[in-house]
């Protein structure tokens, strides 16, 4: 079974954002209103962090793309009370909206701040709720929502794959939304336990490293170094 | 921890109990007494009519279009099959009420193609006999919770995981 | 029982613990019926649809996901996606691509045609027919034409090319009028500096994908620009392409840009001097003899000195930069160390395919086209023009021109009148009264002749794709300035700054709705030509204003309806489309392995098309989204030079010629080149005058009262005047800062410590020109005599999310030009910063 995974190279990243963007295109995830962003309740389940360190003129910046990290122990999953948050047997980390109590236990076991809560109703104006992806349901308040690989996106290729009488490849088939769309083609994805794909070599390339690892979280999201 | 998992299951069983199919309201006249028997018996497949039963996520109903490729001219004397030229000639679209669909409460996720297609579900299983019915039933024939759809997930060994079908 | 969800916390961990219990099963049970109001999009049938996106003028292909609902049978667009046949976007997008569905489906769209009801700028409007208001405009052009006016018609256009561009040309040369102005000034530029060097009217292209060694001057490669999807691409493919290898970029710009940042090295540069930094580079590459003798000798012209007909010795490329650009004088100029001079020109020259960029930063300062000159210089001297990895021209589609226009009287009248904005080229209306001698459009003239109404006045303008009241700093600050034409007809699909002073408004389709060609321009080399098609029907009453055109000069009749004889635009569009399948090369879109084998063939002397007939060949370019042409001669030097010498010209004959001409002929031609050259503020003297120099760049305000520098950039999201309305991408419009809906000013933490202002400051942003209360940002990637603000967004009109945040430098920006380009000098200004 295939153990999916991502690798984002640090050094071919842009900082385009056609990451986030896309990401809350294909998962409905709800736009903020200037004064909900300014609370600092901004949804984005892929985001760009910035970082810049140094003084004029020695400065450097640096742009750290950040998805779930689809951790192989994730906490998220440990606190649920409900069973909302759920690992697949493929690793994947998932979360069923429709079982979330909004307990927000997740919310702070979660290292990465990955989580969201819904604190109130999406709203779109109508015209824009034509743009809604069907594919995906509408949280409605009171829940949390996380990045889950697209998961869905899996199932259509798995579909895909079954109508030919064969599992889903190991790389290039199932592609979450952000990486679909990377320009530089610093988002790698692929089944981390095949040795014949991308993203498993350059899992282990030494330029690899993952976030927090001392953690123990084990994460799925692997990053490359610059240079 | 695979005791919490049970618990979990079970707990979220009995919650989503509440049915998956909506209740449609009782007024759901069909715009045309369909006979599914009759046009079954004549060999037709059920894609000539749901036409994308097999290929998408959803099967559809036929639009007036699909009627008018055999009925544009008189075929019996049946006063539902000349509906159908009347619907055509005010250019009134056909207005099908449907029968099964899932609660938008389930935030479940549904496709024809996975079940038909790759699965090689047979439509009764579902659907129950339509084919046999000469006139169109008040409510669906069957009515599928979530047990119903699990027993079957169990039953083929396919995915029950929650992600498979809610979000 | 209600329970709320709120209420439910409290008791949460208890449920945990005992949650076998019947009656805690229950609560839940009640509790999600209660609250659980989640509810799905309309589904249906899914269908993706091949197009080009318009969100820029990058041209990158896209795949439309729409989804038919099984309810309501409304076709809806939910997801756009790179397409993986496109050669420019290669199956990526960029964030603007995506956020494109909110253009579509944005609330405050334009509905229908409206007539203005209240004042010019109130914004009050009244629906009209579509026949009405196509009757209206063509009765005041009939007026206007029978008076003799035809020539003051005004075209001014934003993005716009292909046939829509040939289209509205010739509708305009039919009617009589030369007066087709543009809002891209950087295009212009960009044209002008291979015209003086090369003698192509063209943009520069750059193979980016091939160079080791990128040195830009101010490019803004990973923001907006071009293609930032290509860019993108290229930049991921210098750093991790090929194994073993890394490419090098260095930025040479005053703010730590993001193309700064993803850079291998910054070099922060005094604004205006990028110019002279180039020359000082020359000058250690002509110094140290490291430049690609081969290359200069045999293909450029004014290398060394060299002696006229008439005997006279002139300056050459070499004595100039070895006398006047010595790295210690420049140094102190750009305020680059020395070593850095020394160290990246030896770099630029040992890494080959090095490339260097003179675009956007560089060009934005009233010296720009001369800085261009000199960066361009650069790539001359190491032999990197049409080279994989140089500077490239941009091949078209072959398409065949358009059969003549048949002027009548009128037309002829109106044709010979001169240029609204004195641009003199191309030559439509004779050098004679040019003021701008090099420009083909020159909007920085606009203003004055509006004012004045000299050399005449205005009469009614078109606007197409163009929002000069938000993106020309004149009419930003001075919108009224409109008004001195009598009758405004705009076509923008949104209700924009300059519509507000239209007097109908002729909404076109969005991108998404409408049939459209799209050949890349500017882009790179091969020709690219990306049919646009309709993902969705339309959403409103709107018109694809090709059509409108065509009903326009229909009604106009003559002369102008017999130029524009076809039926709609799609009718142009397939015509223009069946010569492409004739014409016997490319190929239709594919993947890269498919392209490959086809060009292998090609090359092997067989083109084996996939298609038979024009029905095929049509099928097949409306499912992969377009034809190409994968071929580029590399190293066609009669293509690539035409200028008098044929030759690169280090020496520009060919503005020599101009600036003569006009001399002779032109209004100032009492001062003859003296008084031209006064004219256009060009403080060099002699030969000089024809070579890459650095002319001092002019600056509004006084160093004293406004010691600051502003400069400006168009981040990702923000590429053009149109995607601030984009709710999606007002969350992140800068990466640098990261903060949502905010637009701030960027200040060195040095400079702000001395003014006393912190970061989250609210301040005064003031220049002679106007001023803006903003939130200032704090950082050290800027330098501390510059201070800095994004581009693209705080419009005073467009719709709810347009108007809800951000503010617009234009407002700041002062009057000057670069006035040899004719384009306007957005980094000219002085500011100051106060505390509010």
């Amino acid at each position: 079974m295939a153990r999916w995974g991502m690798v984002i190279d640090l050094d071919r990243c842009t900082g385009c954002q056609a990451c986030v963007v896309t990401c809350k295109a294909e998962n409905n995830v709800p736009v903020v209103t200037p004064r909900e962003a300014q609370r600092g309740r901004l949804m984005l389940w892929m985001t760009v962090i910035p970082e810049v360190e140094g003084e004029f003129p020695r400065v450097r910046a640096r742009f750290t793309p950040r998805p779930c990290m689809q951790c192989d122990h994730p906490p998220c999953v440990k606190v649920c009370p409900v069973q909302a948050m759920t690992k697949s047997p493929e690793g994947t980390v998932s979360h069923v909206f429709a079982r979330c109590i909004g307990c927000r236990f997740c919310v702070q076991a979660c290292p990465y701040g990955v989580t969201y809560f819904n604190w109130q109703a999406p709203t779109w104006p109508k015209d824009l709720r034509e743009a809604l992806n069907p594919d995906f349901a509408i949280r409605p308040t009171g829940v949390v929502e996380m990045c889950d690989f697209c998961h869905h996106r899996l199932q259509h290729a798995r579909e895909e794959a079954r109508a030919d009488g064969r599992e889903v490849r190991g790389e290039g088939e199932y592609v979450p939304a952000c990486v679909q769309a990377c320009p530089a083609r610093a988002l790698i994805f692929g089944d981390l336990d095949d040795p014949n794909t991308a993203a498993s070599n350059l899992a282990h390339s030494p330029r690899a490293f993952r976030m927090l690892e001392d953690l123990g979280t084990s994460p799925k999201v692997y990053y490359l170094k610059e240079g | 921890m695979r005791s919490m998992r049970m618990i979990g299951l079970l707990l979220f069983a009995s919650v989503a109990s509440v049915l998956l199919v909506t209740s449609r309201p009782a007024s759901g006249e069909q715009p045309i007494a369909f006979n599914h028997k009759a046009h079954v018996s004549k060999g037709l497949d059920c894609a000539i009519c749901h036409r994308y039963v097999r290929e998408q996520a959803f099967a559809t109903l036929p639009t007036i279009e699909t009627c008018l490729m055999c009925h544009s001219a008189k075929m019996s004397d049946n006063p539902e099959e000349a509906k159908i030229r009347e619907f055509a000639k005010r250019g009134e679209p056909l207005r099908w009420q449907r029968l099964y669909a899932l609660s938008p409460d389930a935030a479940a996720y549904f496709s024809h193609r996975r079940h038909v297609t790759l699965g090689n579900i047979p439509c009764a299983t579902c659907h129950g006999p339509m084919a046999e019915r000469t006139t169109p039933p008040p409510r669906a024939l069957v009515r599928f919770d979530m047990d119903f759809c699990i027993s079957c997930h169990q039953e083929k060994k396919v995915s029950t995981a929650c992600v498979a079908c809610h979000r | 029982m209600r329970v709320t969800r709120r209420g439910f916390f409290g008791w949460t961990g208890a449920v945990a613990a005992a949650a076998a219990g019947a009656q805690t099963v229950r609560a839940i049970g009640d509790l999600q019926a209660a609250t659980y109001e989640a509810e799905l999009p309309p589904r249906g049938i899914e269908g993706w649809v091949a197009s080009v996106c318009q969100q820029c003028p990058g041209g990158c292909g896209i795949l439309v996901r729409t989804i038919t609902g099984v309810e309501d049978g409304v076709k809806r667009a939910v997801k756009i996606e790179g397409n993986p046949y496109h050669p420019i976007s290669r199956g990526s997008i960029c964030p603007k691509g995506v956020a494109g569905l909110q253009a579509l489906y944005d609330p405050d769209r334009l509905r229908g045609p409206l007539k203005r009801a209240g004042a010019r700028g109130q914004g009050q409007w009244q629906p009209v027919s579509w026949d009405e208001a196509i009757a209206t405009v063509v009765q005041h052009l009939r007026d206007l034409r029978a008076r003799g006016e035809a020539h003051t018609l005004l075209l001014m256009a934003g993005q716009v090319r292909g046939l829509m561009q040939n289209l509205l040309l010739r509708f305009l040369e039919a009617y009589g009028s030369p007066n087709s102005l543009s809002t891209a000034s950087g295009c212009e530029a960009a044209q002008q500096t291979l015209l003086l060097t090369q003698g192509i009217a063209e943009p520069i292209a750059y193979d980016l994908e091939n160079s080791a060694y990128i040195l830009s001057f101010g490019a803004s490669l990973l923001e907006a620009g071009w293609s930032p999807v290509r860019q993108a691409r290229a930049y991921g493919h210098l750093r991790q392409g090929t194994p073993g290898r890394r490419g090098r970029l260095v930025q040479v710009e005053p703010r730590l840009s993001v193309t700064a940042a993803k850079a291998d090295e910054w070099i922060p540069v005094r604004p205006g001097t990028d110019g002279a930094l180039a020359l000082a580079m020359a000058h250690v590459i002509v110094s140290e003899g490291l430049y690609d003798r081969e290359f200069v000798d045999a293909w450029t012209f004014g290398f060394e000195d060299w002696r006229d007909p008439a005997g006279t010795t002139h300056l050459g490329f070499r004595s100039l930069v070895l006398n006047d650009y010595r790295p210690e004088a420049v140094s102190a100029m750009t305020g680059v160390p020395i070593q850095t001079i020394v160290r990246v020109a030896r770099e630029f020259t040992a890494t080959r395919p090095a490339v260097a960029l003179a675009e956007r930063g560089a060009g934005f300062y009233t010296n720009g086209l001369y800085n261009r000159l000199a960066i361009h210089a650069l790539n001359a001297l190491v032999g990197s023009i049409e080279v994989p990895g140089g500077t490239v021209t941009q091949r078209r589609p072959p398409f065949t021109p358009l059969t003549p226009v048949t002027r009548d009287a009128a037309a002829v009248r109106g044709l010979a009148a001169p240029r609204i904005d004195g641009a003199g080229y191309p030559a439509l209306s004779g050098l004679g009264a040019a003021k701008n001698p090099l420009a083909s459009s020159a909007l920085p003239s606009l203003p004055e002749a509006l004012r004045t109404g000299s050399p005449y006045r205005a009469n009614a303008l078109f606007l197409y794709y163009a929002n000069p009241a938000y993106s020309i700093p004149e009419f930003t600050r001075n919108p009224e300035l409109l008004d001195a034409i009598p009758f405004i007809v705009s076509f923008s699909p949104f209700p924009d700054e300059t519509s507000r002073h239209a007097d109908l408004i002729l909404p076109d389709h969005t991108y998404l709705e409408r049939w459209q060609d799209d050949p890349i321009e500017a882009t790179w080399g091969p020709a690219v030509l990306g049919l646009r098609q309709p993902a969705i029907p339309p959403r409103h009453q709107t018109r694809h204003t090709g059509d409108v055109l065509i009903q326009i000069a229909q009604g106009l009749g003559g002369t102008v309806a017999a130029a524009i004889p076809w039926k709609d635009f799609g009718e142009v569009l397939k015509e223009s489309f069946r010569e492409v399948a004739g014409a016997q090369r490319g190929l239709i879109m594919t993947t890269p392995f498919e392209e490959a084998r086809q060009r292998r063939q090609a090359d092997a002397g067989f083109w084996l098309p996939t298609y038979k007939t024009f029905d095929e060949f049509w099928n097949q370019v409306a499912e992969r989204g377009g034809w190409w042409d994968p071929a580029y001669p590399f190293g066609d030097r009669e293509r690539a030079f035409r200028t008098p010498s044929g030759k690169f010209e280090f020496f520009s004959q060919t503005l020599r010629q101009r600036l003569e001409t006009l001399a002779r002929r032109g209004p100032a031609s009492g001062g003859g080149l003296e008084g031209v050259l006064r004219a256009l503020d060009i403080r060099a003297r002699g030969d000089r005058v024809f070579l890459p120099h650095h002319e001092a760049p002019r600056f509004v305000g006084d160093e004293k009262e406004f010691p600051l520098h502003l400069i400006m950039s168009k981040p990702m999201s923000l590429a053009s005047t149109r995607t601030a309305n984009h709710a999606w991408l007002a969350e992140i419009p800068d990466v640098r800062t990261s903060r949502p809906w905010e637009i701030a000013v960027e200040i060195n933490p040095e400079t702000a410590h001395k003014l006393g202002v912190k970061d989250g400051d609210e301040v005064w942003l003031e220049s002679p020109a106007g001023r803006l209360r903003l939130r200032a940002r704090l950082y050290q990637g800027i330098a501390p005599e510059v201070v800095h603000m994004p581009f693209g967004s705080g419009h005073g009109a467009g719709g709810r999310f347009a108007e809800a945040w951000g503010a617009n430098p234009n407002r700041l920006v002062g009057g000057e030009a670069d006035r040899l380009a004719g384009t306007p000098a957005l980094f000219a200004t002085r500011v100051r910063i106060t505390k509010v």
